[in-house]
């Protein structure tokens, strides 16, 4: 009995990253074979080695770390200046039945509104420099970790709360040994959330208000027809948004080892 | 003397949009020191409630419960063990069975030394570090009694400890159980909906009605100690217990399922 093992002899394990690295990997093969036999028009979906050499120009030129570090910088400052106060707002709302009676009608009203909505709002309070596209981002992110956390309070189940009772908790011991670990997958459900439509935020206020960014660069690239460094850009924000969920996911491997390990 | 003495208790749920419901009405009762109590009763008879009102996690509509404190080490005066999963998921076995020594205050090392010593004796040593999702239900629930054991209570408290388990393991637990609680004679009270494992158990037996809830009967069980559980099941005078408990629940429960 082979029971582990897929068709080739291989573990199942190793075949699903064979497969995950292959199927890309094709597309592309197949993406650069139409454009040799110009099948895809160069003027408007260059070719992959095409995107790849303006690539290439742009890292040696440094362009690229200008506009890769601009959106970082502000993505990182925007993504904590929205999900501290998030997770803290959030922790307070799933654990007092007042505070949550007093903001829950604010948040649902202001949450469905699409934030780039307000960006000119921001830009007018906070100026047309780096804190106006923090802001933006924080004002995105805090809504996602705010409800995140605060469902992950409320769906603690209530018999842990009943054993704290029971053993004669400490406020500050419900705390940090019940309510914060409780809560944990939920607010880094949060998180996860929140790095995606921060890459969305940055990219849109970059392209309306900057001088600099990858969002800049694409509304640039297109304003000058410059098609392989729109495509760059796409690209650097997709790696963007791997790394930084992989990153995420090694943090959440760490501060959550209870978790039950799924496929 | 009397450990735990209950008077004219009463229960009554107040609910938004539905007709109030007396869960306990007028419960008195007294619970010897050293003595181990179960109570039995058809399932929404309140014996769960009566049990949460006695380990103050919950309060009564009128009537009172005293636990007497009989110690001055600084012991808990009670614990409870809960009726199936209620580890917490994110602590080792370890830090769960140790979290009531944890809230008390007492020092890492301690904690881990006692605790380890009490995981050893239900047979989990190996498991210390797991989480208790890696563990199987019996597992679970012997950590969710080390806990309870560990904090040496004045009085034990339990919610069907053994409902959620296969036949096999809850025989196991009893055994252990037994041995445990022979070894150091604690003030138990245990609520169950299982005949034999009240027989088994307990030094008496209260029959309870379904609701309101009420004690229908005390029961004196008297089985030698120390009891092997095959054996006691195995005697003549525990069929004769169980069939009589049974005819007095029984009633009970053809009432409560035309209610």
């Amino acid at each position: 009995m082979k029971a582990d093992t897929g068709q080739r002899g291989w573990s199942i394990e190793a075949e699903e990253r064979m497969l995950a690295i292959a199927s890309p990997v094709a597309l592309l093969a197949i993406w650069q074979v139409l454009s040799w036999f110009k099948v895809l028009d160069a003027r408007f979906i260059p070719s992959p080695i095409t995107i790849f050499e303006g690539g290439i120009v742009l890292i040696r030129s440094g362009e690229l770390w200008i506009h890769l570090s601009a959106s970082l910088w502000r993505l990182v400052a925007g993504f904590l200046l929205g999900t501290i106060p998030g997770i803290a707002i959030g922790l307070l709302m799933g654990l007092s039945r007042h505070v949550r009676a007093a903001l829950d009608p604010i948040v649902n009203a202001t949450y469905p509104i699409p934030k780039i909505a307000i960006l000119p709002l921001v830009m007018l309070y906070f100026g047309i420099g780096e804190a106006s596209k923090i802001v933006i981002i924080a004002i995105a992110v805090v809504y996602l970790v705010l409800i995140n956390t605060m469902v992950g309070v409320m769906t603690i189940e209530a018999i842990y709360f009943d054993v704290a009772k029971s053993f004669n908790a400490p406020r500050r011991k419900l705390f940090t040994r019940v309510i914060i670990p409780g809560s944990l997958p939920m607010i880094f459900a949060g998180l996860r959330l929140s790095l995606g439509v921060s890459l969305i935020v940055i990219v849109s206020a970059e392209f309306v208000a900057a001088k600099a960014g990858i969002g800049y660069l694409i509304w640039s690239s297109w304003e000058t027809l410059l098609i392989e460094n729109m495509f760059v850009g796409i690209i650097v924000i997709t790696i963007l948004g791997v790394v930084s969920n992989f990153l995420l996911k090694e943090v959440e491997r760490v501060l959550i080892p209870w978790r039950k390990e799924r496929d | 003397m009397s450990k735990i003495v209950v008077r004219d208790l009463t229960k009554v749920f107040h609910r938004r949009k539905a007709a109030n419901t007396r869960a306990l009405d007028g419960i008195s009762l007294d619970v010897a020191d050293g003595e181990f109590l179960c109570i039995v009763g058809p399932s929404g008879c309140g014996k769960t409630t009566l049990l949460r009102i006695m380990a103050e996690l919950e309060s009564p509509s009128t009537g009172t419960v005293e636990v007497r404190r009989t110690s001055t080490d600084g012991r808990p005066l009670h614990s409870m063990v809960f009726q199936e999963y209620s580890l917490f998921p994110w602590l080792t076995v370890l830090d769960n069975v140790a979290f009531g020594l944890e809230m008390r205050g007492i020092p890492k090392k301690e904690r881990a030394e006692r605790a380890g010593a009490i995981i050893k004796m239900v047979g989990l040593e190996n498991f210390r570090e797991h989480f208790p999702h890696q563990l199987s239900g019996g597992m679970n629930q012997r950590a969710s009694l080390a806990r309870a054991f560990v904090n040496d209570p004045e009085v034990l408290f339990m919610d069907e400890p053994f409902a959620a388990l296969d036949a096999q393991n809850k025989v196991l637990l009893q055994e252990e159980l037994l041995k445990i609680w022979e070894s150091n004679r604690k003030t138990v009270v245990s609520i169950t909906h299982a005949i034999d494992e009240a027989l088994l158990l307990g030094d008496r037996v209260v029959i309870m009605t379904a609701g309101p809830g009420r004690i229908k009967e005390v029961l004196d069980v008297a089985f030698e100690r120390p009891r092997d559980v095959v054996e006691t099941k195995a005697t003549p005078r525990f069929t004769e217990l169980s069939v009589h408990i049974w005819r007095m629940l029984e009633s009970e429960v053809r009432r409560a399922r035309q209610a």
